[in-house]
């Protein structure tokens, strides 16, 4: 459980920064489904998402490395994480 | 169907069986036209397999025109398996049964794919596009042949992250508030995963890579709690966000780069 201020319930938006605009949770495979509650000033509430996300790329060298980067706006209650890891070559 | 004069079996020839679970039931009357007090009764569970070649059955002697694959698998990570799933047809389409000790298989680049007697075929080294190993079965009865080309896939990293631990090719660094990298489980369905993580970067890095020339990755990528996406109130304000997250290739190019939101 992931509790802290209460915050206003509002209606931000995600977007494919800074491209267009798309309503919250656009294109999640699951919504509210791992459990995760947060505190508003109308109560708690789940809110958790899961994107299953695939890329392909054009890439020859002997390493690779890759940066998955979080820069949210708030440290304490904004949350990620990642599962099913799977890279392959060909 | 009556019992055979002076013997104690007999067949009968099912044509066109619809694939999947079936059950046949047969029931035994005394006399030939099929009445009197039943004497004995059974069922058999029997499954026919569209897909691969697993359906055990006589051939019935119905000529097929074509072999024909489908979408069973058709590529592979090196040194797993995996099998081209076909239908044998005759010239009106329909499915064809045929003995499985019929077929031939074999690959046009045993150094890159192998298939063994029952089509299954193993990746041995990285292939795709044009030298991608076609795998050709053929019914020696009829001569009929077709072909499939095999992607062959070198699995570089796979984790569920289930066993607990964080593996050694991951890193961090932090971008603002951060915690060490950490597995956790969900507290619905008790999914591990590496995280809740916060401001900062997770790095998976792989070295002594074979050969390739492309790449794919492929996650589930968890987002908790008070996401605001592009940001408050009004809709761009720095109050609450931009809430940004990004997939980058270390020295090369973005993937992803968004922003997301939980408030419905």
């Amino acid at each position: 459980m992931t509790t802290c201020f209460p915050k206003p319930r509002r209606r931000p938006i995600r977007t494919t920064f800074p491209g267009g605009v798309h309503p919250a949770q656009t294109g999640a495979t699951e919504k509210n489904t791992l459990g995760y509650t947060f505190t508003t000033s109308t109560g708690p509430a789940v809110v958790d998402s899961v994107y299953h996300l695939t890329y392909t790329f054009a890439h020859s060298s002997s390493s690779l490395e890759l940066d998955f980067n979080s820069l949210q706006n708030e440290g304490a209650n904004e949350f990620w994480g990642l599962d099913n890891v799977k890279v392959t070559a060909n | 169907m009556a019992r055979p004069a002076g013997a104690n079996t007999t067949s009968i020839t099912f044509n066109n069986v619809a694939i999947g679970s079936l059950t046949l039931n047969a029931t035994a009357f005394p006399n030939s036209n099929g009445t009197g007090t039943a004497q004995a009764k059974g069922s058999a569970p029997v499954y026919r397999d569209g897909q691969c070649n697993r359906f055990r059955h006589r051939h019935h002697g119905q000529h097929h025109h074509a072999v024909e694959f489908n979408a069973c698998r058709s590529d592979g990570s090196g040194g797993s398996d995996a099998s081209p799933g076909g239908d044998r047809r005759d010239a009106a389409g329909n499915i064809v049964l045929l003995s499985s000790q019929k077929l031939q298989w074999v690959s046009s680049d045993t150094a890159r794919a192998a298939v063994d007697s029952a089509g299954i075929v193993t990746g041995v080294a990285i292939a795709s596009g044009v030298s991608a190993p076609q795998i050709t079965v053929t019914d020696t009865e009829s001569g009929k042949s077709a072909s499939i080309g095999v992607t062959v896939a070198a699995l570089l990293y796979n984790s569920t992250f289930e066993s607990g631990t964080v593996d050694s090719v991951w890193t961090t660094v932090s971008l603002g508030t951060s915690v060490p990298l950490h597995i956790e489980a969900t507290p619905i369905g008790d999914r591990h995963f590496l995280g809740q993580l916060l401001q900062q970067k997770a790095i998976l890095t792989l070295n002594n890579l074979s050969a390739h020339s492309a790449v794919t990755v492929t996650f589930d990528l968890f987002i908790i709690s008070t996401w605001d996406g592009n940001g408050g109130v009004p809709p761009g304000s720095s109050v609450w966000g931009p809430d940004i997250w990004q997939l980058q290739v270390a020295g090369s190019q973005t993937l992803l780069n968004t922003t997301f939101s939980n408030w419905q």
